[in-house]
């Protein structure tokens, strides 16, 4: 689950940051200039509506790298 | 005469800076995560309050607080040094836990062309703060030139991004910040 998760996660960021990532990359926001908090939030509602899911404040604020929104999605699914 | 000039949206609102808002601006001003890209700013309380004493009488100087509607503030913006149908926007700073960035963007936009009738603002951003100058040229804002070595914070010299909004390209700027700051309107409201 977790693995097809990180997959889906990986290229979904890809295409909102618009920057290339690769497959064993965990993306970082501190190392990602692309990552702004422009993107950020059109990143977070991206997700919201291909997962059907909401996120809570505390969690938005929380995600600092692709693993944390593996974390935090793979629970509310 | 300057106007005084309170506007809200996307949950959150500006307001002039008042002195009684200085314990604030200069906590906010000196937090480690936040200061490394602010010029050399001294720890003297006296001296941060003449600061701001002097820039809330200059007549081509907006300074607001960004504060959500329930009146917590949460951070600042400024439109200054107008003269001839143009100004700088800067003193951008905001709690790291507060999704504000995009909203306080557009209603500092909204007031420098829309109340003020600006043609362009420009700011200044260090070249190293990469995720601010990304923000800038997402929301597009267009890139000028690099003034080298511009800057100078705890004695290194950094070169600073100037980008340039115009009125010209307001609504294009409007229409990338505002899915975010919709977005952002409801985690602030939840909080």
């Amino acid at each position: 689950m977790s693995r097809e998760l990180r997959q889906q996660l990986l290229e979904l960021l890809a295409e909102v940051l618009e920057v290339p990532l690769s497959q064993d990359s965990n993306p970082q926001r501190h190392s990602l200039d692309s990552w702004d908090s422009l993107k950020h939030m059109e990143l977070i509602l991206s997700l919201e509506e291909t997962f059907g899911i909401r996120f809570t404040s505390d969690e938005v604020a929380s995600v600092e790298s692709l693993e944390d929104l593996v974390r935090i999605i793979e629970v509310k699914l | 005469m300057k106007q005084a000039i309170t506007v809200e949206r996307f949950g959150i609102r500006l307001r002039p800076v008042a002195l009684a808002d200085a314990a604030f601006i200069y906590h906010i001003r000196r937090m480690p995560e936040l200061a490394r890209y602010i010029g050399d700013i001294g720890s003297d309380y006296d001296a941060h309050q003449a600061w701001m004493a002097d820039h809330l009488n200059r007549e081509d100087d907006y300074y607001f607080v960004i504060e959500r509607l329930d009146g917590k503030p949460v951070g600042t913006i400024a439109i200054y040094d107008i003269a001839k149908g143009e100004g700088h926007w800067g003193r951008w700073i905001i709690l790291p836990t507060v999704p504000a960035a995009p909203a306080s963007v557009w209603l500092a936009f909204q007031i420098a062309f829309e109340r003020l009738g600006l043609t362009n603002i420009y700011s200044n951003t260090v070249q190293d703060n990469g995720r601010v100058v990304s923000f800038h040229e997402r929301c597009g804002l267009e890139r000028l030139r690099i003034d080298q070595g511009g800057l100078t914070i705890r004695g290194q010299a950094y070169d600073m991004v100037i980008h340039r909004a115009s009125r010209h390209n307001w609504p294009q700027i409007q229409q990338r910040l505002e899915r975010a700051a919709r977005m952002a309107q409801r985690l602030i409201e939840e909080s």
